[in-house]
Order: C-alpha cells, then sequence, then structure tokens
C-alpha cells in the first residue's frame, strides 16, 4: 500500500508540473480584452500594446482603399468611436452593424487603431432584427 | 406545428418524470414490473421526443415561417438538405437534435440489456430520463424550437451561409454523436455508484459505448477541421477557439479511460481513478455546451447570447455535486488489492499517458476559462490566444506519441532489461536515425526534430508488434502473408485494431508537424500579373460571375506554375448567399481551391474583388504535410471500428 501511495505522489508532480508549465506559458499569451470606451478611459496604459478591441462597427463608416486594399471604419459602444485601420483580409461577415474584435494596437498618435486581425459575428444580429419588424409588416402579404 | 411541437414536448418531460419516479423504485425495492414500466416510459420518452423533431424538420422543410425557428434559419430557396440541416443549425433546434440523439442511445441501450444487469438498469434509465428531463425543460422554457413569430413574413432569413456546405450535413451530427455518446458510460458509472455493484461489470460494458462516443468525437472533430480548412479561408485547420476545445477536453479524457480500462480488466486495479474519468469525461461534455452556449467565451461558433447557460451551469453543479459524492461515498468500495510491481511495466506506462492525457485535458480547460477566472477575480477581461496552447500543447503532444510507442511494448507487471532490448533496440535506432538527417537537411527546430523521430520510433515499434506476430502464425500455422495477417487482427483486434489506431495518430503528427514549415502571403494582384510563393508561379488570368436564384458566385481563375512548368488551372470563388427577407444584404462565404498533394497542398483564396480596375486581393498558402492529417484520420477511424467490431460470439452480450 505504502508504494502505491508513493506512486501516486511521483504522479501527482507530474500532473502538477504540466499545470505549472501551462500556466507560466499563460501570461505571455494572454491579451487585455477591452471596449471602445475602456481603451478610450486608458489609453496610456495601453498605448502600444497588443490588445483585443470589441465593439460594433458604426453605419456607413466603412471605407475601403482598393490600392492597397486596405480599409477604414469606426467601431463604437453607443458612447465613444474609434477609427481604426486596416490592411488584410477582411472576414466575409464584416459589415455595417457587425460585432468586431479586433487585434491590434493603438499608436502613438493615439487617434487610429492600427488592427491585425478583424473578427466579426453576425449571429447577434440575427436575434436583434426580430425586434424590429417594421419593415416586415409593410411586405407581408395578407395571406402569407 | 406550434401546437403539435409543444404538446409533444411537455407530454415527454412529464413521461421522463413518471419514468424517473419508476425506475428508482424498480432499483430500490428490486422490482422487476417497475422496471418494465421505467423502461417502456423510456422508449415513450424517446418516441415523444422523435415526434417533436419530426414535426420541427416537417416545419422547416415545408417553409413553416410562422415559426420563429424557421424563419431564423430557413428560407424557401435553400436546397431540400440544408432546410433539413437547420434543424441542428440554430440553438434550440440542436438541443431538440441533442436530446433526440440521447433518446436514440438511451432506447438502444435500453433495448440490449433488456434482460440482463438487472441491477444496474433501473439506475442507468434514472441517470438517462434526469438527462431528457433536463433538455426538455430547457427545450420547453428556455429554448424552444416551436415559438411563433410576434409578426407575419412570408420568407426566412436562411441558414447563415458559412454553415451551408456539405459538411454541415455530417459534422455536427458526427460531433454530437460523440458528445451525446458520453453520457451512457455515465449513466452506467452513476448506476455502479447508486446500486454498489463495482466490480467489472459496468467497466466492460461501457468500454464499446466509450469506443462509438469516441470514434464519432474524433471524426466530428476531424470534419471540423477540414471544413474550417476549406471554407473558412483562413487556410488552418485547428484555432484552440472554445467550440473546439470543448470538443478536443472529453476527447482527451475519453482517450485516458479508453487506455487505463484495459488496466481494470487485466489486473483490477484504478478502479476509482476509471470511474472519475467517466464522469470528467461527461462533465467536460456539460462544461464545453456550457462554455460555449452561455456568452460567456468569446468564440467565432458564435451561438447567440441566451440565458440557457444559467441552466446548464446549474445542472452542472448539480452532476459534479452528486456524482463526486457518490464517489466519495463508495470509495473503500473501490479499494484496488493489487499495486503496481515496477515503473518498467505496462499498467505504469499506461497511467502516465493517463496522466498526461488528463493533464493536457486540464491545460486545455486552463486556457479556455482563464479569461472567466480573470475577470471574475481581477476584473480585467483577457483573451487567451492560439500561441499558449501551441507552447503548452506541443511538447504534451510529444510526451504522448513516445508514450503511444513505449506503452504497448511493455510487458505487464515487471521486465527485465534483455526483454527491453529486445523491443526497443530497433525502434530506438529507427529513432535516432530519423533525427539527424532532420536536423540536418530539412529543420533546425528541437520539435520538428523530435516530432518526426517520435513518429519513426513508433512506427517501428508497430512494424514490430505486426512482424513477430505475423511470423509466428506463418512459421507455426503455416499460413500465408495475407491469411495471417486478417487473423492476427481478427483473433485479437483490441490489441491490433489499436495498433492501427496509433498508426494513424503517428501520422497525425506528421501532418501536425508540416504546420512548421508554411508559406503564407496576401497580395494585390491585377488580372494577367503573377506572382511567386514556394515553388510556384501563380497568374491571375480572369474573373468570372455566376448567379442562380440561391446565390451569386465571383469566380477568380488562376494558372499555376511549378518549377517553371505548367501545374495546374485554380478557381478561387467568393460566393454571396442571397437573403429571401426584402432590403437584406446577400451574405458572403469564402470557397478556397485547394491543390492537394502528399507533399503539400498549394491554398487560394479570393479575398476581394476590385470590378472598376480588375484587382483582386488574394491569400496563398503553401501547407506542407496537411493531407496526412486526414489520411491519419481515416486510419484512427478504421482502427476505431475494428476495435469496436463485435466478435460474433459476443453479439448478444451477457450478464457477468
Amino acid at each position: 500500500m505504502i508504494k502505491q501511495t508513493k506512486w501516486f505522489i511521483g504522479f501527482g508532480f507530474l500532473i502538477l508540473g504540466i499545470l505549472i508549465i501551462s500556466a507560466s506559458k499563460l501570461p505571455q499569451s494572454t491579451q487585455y480584452y477591452l471596449t471602445v470606451d475602456e481603451l478610450i478611459a486608458q489609453k496610456d496604459q495601453h498605448k502600444n500594446q497588443v490588445i483585443k478591441l470589441a465593439g460594433t462597427v458604426v453605419d456607413d463608416s466603412i471605407e475601403k482603399n482598393t490600392l492597397n486594399a486596405s480599409w477604414t471604419f469606426a467601431v463604437t459602444n453607443n458612447h465613444q468611436t474609434m477609427r481604426v485601420y486596416f490592411q488584410g483580409a477582411m472576414p466575409d461577415t464584416f459589415q455595417d452593424g457587425a460585432e468586431v474584435v479586433l487585434t491590434g494596437s493603438l499608436k502613438e498618435d493615439q487617434s487610429v487603431f492600427i488592427a491585425t486581425q478583424v473578427l466579426a459575428k453576425c449571429a447577434s444580429r440575427y436575434e436583434e432584427k426580430l425586434s424590429k419588424p417594421l419593415q416586415y409588416q409593410k411586405e407581408a402579404q395578407p395571406d402569407a | 406545428m406550434h401546437n403539435a411541437g409543444n404538446i409533444l414536448l411537455v407530454s415527454a418531460l412529464i413521461s421522463s418524470a413518471y419514468v424517473v419516479g419508476a425506475s428508482l423504485l424498480g432499483g430500490i425495492y428490486r422490482s422487476l414490473s417497475w422496471l418494465e414500466s421505467a423502461r417502456r416510459g423510456l422508449w415513450t420518452t424517446s418516441a415523444l421526443i422523435f415526434l417533436a423533431s419530426a414535426v420541427l424538420i416537417t416545419a422547416l422543410v415545408t417553409d413553416q415561417f410562422s415559426l420563429q425557428y424557421v424563419y431564423q434559419y430557413s428560407n424557401s430557396t435553400m436546397p431540400l438538405f440544408y432546410k433539413f440541416a437547420a434543424f441542428w443549425g440554430g440553438q434550440n433546434g440542436s438541443l431538440l437534435f441533442w436530446v433526440l440523439i440521447l433518446s436514440v442511445y438511451a432506447s438502444l441501450a435500453v433495448f440490449f440489456y433488456r434482460f440482463s444487469h438487472l441491477d444496474l438498469m433501473p439506475y442507468v434509465i434514472t441517470t438517462l430520463s434526469i438527462l431528457q428531463g433536463f433538455f426538455l425543460i430547457l427545450l420547453i422554457f428556455q429554448a424552444n424550437p416551436f415559438d411563433l413569430m410576434p409578426f407575419t413574413v412570408v420568407d426566412g432569413r436562411g441558414l447563415n451561409p458559412l454553415l451551408q456546405n456539405y459538411y454541415m450535413t455530417i459534422h455536427p451530427p458526427s460531433l454530437y454523436l460523440g458528445y451525446v455518446g458520453m453520457s451512457i458510460p455515465f449513466a452506467f458509472a452513476m448506476a455502479a455508484l447508486i446500486s454498489g455493484r463495482l466490480d467489472n461489470q459496468w467497466v466492460i460494458i461501457i468500454r464499446r459505448w466509450t469506443l462509438t462516443a469516441w470514434f464519432f468525437l474524433s471524426l466530428g472533430n476531424l470534419l471540423g477541421a477540414s471544413w474550417a480548412y476549406e471554407v473558412l479561408g483562413w487556410g488552418g485547420y485547428w484555432a484552440w477557439d472554445p467550440v473546439e476545445n470543448a470538443a478536443f477536453m472529453p476527447w482527451l479524457s475519453a482517450s485516458a479511460f479508453l487506455h487505463s480500462v484495459i488496466i481494470q480488466e487485466k489486473r483490477n486495479m484504478l478502479k476509482t481513478w476509471n470511474m472519475a474519468l467517466v464522469i470528467l469525461s461527461f462533465v467536460l461534455t456539460l462544461t464545453g455546451t456550457f462554455l460555449t452556449r452561455s456568452g460567456i467565451v468569446s468564440s467565432v461558433h458564435s451561438f447567440a447570447q441566451s440565458d440557457i447557460g444559467t441552466y446548464f451551469l446549474v445542472f452542472l453543479v448539480l452532476v459534479v455535486t452528486v456524482s463526486g459524492g457518490f464517489l466519495i461515498y463508495r470509495l473503500p468500495a473501490l479499494k484496488s488489492k493489487n499495486h503496481f510491481d515496477s515503473l518498467l511495466s505496462r499498467e505504469a506506462s499506461f497511467l502516465l499517458n493517463n496522466l498526461v492525457l488528463v493533464g493536457a485535458a486540464l491545460a486545455v480547460l486552463w486556457g479556455t476559462i482563464f479569461p472567466v477566472i480573470s475577470e471574475a477575480i481581477r476584473g480585467v477581461k483577457i483573451t487567451v490566444g492560439a500561441p499558449y496552447f501551441n507552447k503548452v500543447m506541443v511538447p504534451i503532444g510529444l510526451a504522448l506519441l513516445v508514450l503511444t510507442g513505449i506503452g504497448p511494448m511493455v510487458p505487464w507487471k515487471k521486465t527485465s532489461v534483455e526483454a527491453l532490448k529486445k523491443n526497443f533496440l530497433w525502434p530506438v535506432a529507427l529513432c535516432v536515425g530519423t533525427s539527424i538527417p532532420v536536423y540536418l537537411w530539412v529543420s533546425h527546430s528541437v520539435w520538428v526534430v523530435l516530432s518526426f523521430s517520435f513518429c519513426s520510433f513508433v512506427l517501428g515499434t508497430i512494424y514490430l508488434e505486426y512482424y513477430r506476430g505475423i511470423k509466428i502464425r506463418i512459421q507455426n500455422l503455416k499460413e500465408s502473408f495475407s491469411t495471417a495477417l486478417i487473423r492476427l487482427v481478427s483473433k485479437n483486434e483490441r490489441r491490433y485494431g489499436g495498433y492501427i489506431v496509433h498508426f494513424g495518430i503517428v501520422l497525425l503528427f506528421v501532418g501536425f508537424t508540416g504546420s512548421a514549415f508554411k508559406i503564407e502571403k496576401e497580395i494585390q494582384v491585377k488580372q494577367s500579373q503573377a506572382f511567386s510563393i514556394g515553388d510556384y508561379t501563380i497568374q491571375f488570368d480572369n474573373v468570372v460571375p455566376e448567379q442562380d436564384p440561391h446565390k451569386e458566385v465571383i469566380k477568380a481563375q488562376f494558372s499555376v506554375w511549378k518549377h517553371e512548368k505548367p501545374f495546374a488551372y485554380m478557381d478561387a470563388a467568393k460566393v454571396f448567399y442571397k437573403s429571401q427577407v426584402p432590403g437584406e444584404p446577400a451574405q458572403p462565404a469564402t470557397e478556397a481551391s485547394i491543390r492537394r498533394s502528399l507533399k503539400e497542398d498549394l491554398y487560394l483564396a479570393l479575398i476581394s474583388f476590385e470590378p472598376s480596375d480588375r484587382t483582386i486581393f488574394i491569400k496563398a498558402i503553401v501547407n506542407p504535410l496537411v493531407q496526412w492529417i486526414w489520411i491519419g484520420g481515416l486510419f484512427v477511424m478504421l482502427g476505431t471500428f475494428v476495435v469496436i467490431w463485435p466478435k460474433s460470439n459476443s453479439l448478444h452480450p451477457r450478464s457477468s
């Protein structure tokens, strides 16, 4: 029985080791996840730091530069807005009103967020539209 | 439809409540008539759930847009099989699909064991009925797929275009079959704990059920990886997204169980550990679902946020408390009389593999829930990216790989130096023999060298096992090579089928290692301009639009040269799925073009097209060795199939 206990202590250390290694790797791989308002409030703290920025694309703010396939647009959390510059592959779900999560950083001049990656979601829009039935009521036919 | 669906769901809930009571009475009073009644009740619940599912599918297929669910996930122009697949395309339908699969599994289990395991079955039925009841409550009160639209519409919004792909018809069902399949082992584990029948009976029953669930989890994960690779347009197959992790964690813990169960069968050890693994696997499926459906972890698989998270959390706490409580209560009875003799024994190496697998699952869990913990404790929201998982999982994965080779070659109980030399001399030589050329000519990365060397080590051990087995049969029984091979596998299908799975795992590792050599380029090109990547020169020839009532396609055509020689024509497309709701823009999706070969894939994804100056923005990737992942996956499936396949004399499971 004592033998067995020794075993389990030994193996317990192994699991512990794996967990300690994984815990120690964590800080290098984490990024702050901020809303537009939070970023603007803590500009200095996050200057030049790679972060994730969550917000909604402001309607009619998307401009595409076809010369170098870059994009500028604005994101908001209903209060403050932030201009964003992005060059690269835009996901198919990116559009006005889309909820986006941007990876990137706020550079020295602190006015434009330079994004290196854009993730866009649209599922929540699916839900939202249900509460805005007006346009469908107009189009709806009586026998439908 | 609305009424019929709701009546069926409510009746099913009432029936499941009855079954919980009846099965408990059957168990406590050891009454066969109550057990019989519970059994029929479970079939009734399942039949009602089946009918409710049929109602929803009928509504989807016949375009009943008065139902909110049909409006949201279907439209009149979608092909029939996507209308059908919309059944699991949204949250509410997928929960109904979940409980439908649970009902199929439960009905089969109750049918198979109708004359056997009479002391376990009452509590198996209780557990399964509580599970059914939980999902029914969720469906009726929180995520009802039969809710009506608040206003009249003529057509629906259609399934999310990213989901309109043939993978949608196979990936979710396969993953769900894997996820839900873990419920049956859990039900038997609970039955063993409650009834106190803690001998090896329950473990032997659930081995095949766990294998089945594991088979579908593996298949589902592979199909998901393959889908991401072909459709999402980013050229990868695994991103450590919370939803992927949610499916990966139970796979890891179930893999651990499938190995440690062998030790319980052969040496009657690790009973507590096995019980804990079965509970852990089931709890991980619930946790994964909770994490991804509650919206507390952000994921690209964005299910709408809803309150079902709270329901899952409450149920999760209940499951952990009850199963954990019973486990502690039964600890004295689970004590094993045998103990480990030596570190150089198969049971020790299997236990080591178990700990590494569980450690891997915990490391993934840690990375997945860390954002939640950080927000709760420090009030700071953070994300954990793929770099964490890659840093942690690469060493863990390699440790597992090398154990894959060691485990089966070490004898039970204890071993001698001679035996080790006999078994490991050639594989180790092969391992070293691989590492030198890989280091010199392929890569100086220590991970790449280790991975390829370990792969050849494991291949060496598998070859040795087959070689010895076949040689003995040819010598002693005078069989031909092919007869010897077939008989060797079919006489001992668990062992040699397991080696086929291991062979597949090695190929998977070869494929994963290829990602170290990935070349990626995002580039803008004008018509008839060319660019180069790796050995390839790619010229953008033309853009061709195509159209049907359902979608518009923009297809960019390319001519590709390899080493200056004509190689292929490829077209990468952007597809715009039309919404049938007036005034809504079409939804775009990317269809990548992939030229596959065993050495490397050439991957082209069209990012955007500018009609005014006929310019495209294109992502080009050279992805080495990716095909080995799919080939390895096929071997994993084949091997699991060999292991699961019932022997002709054990078609009717008997009570032990």
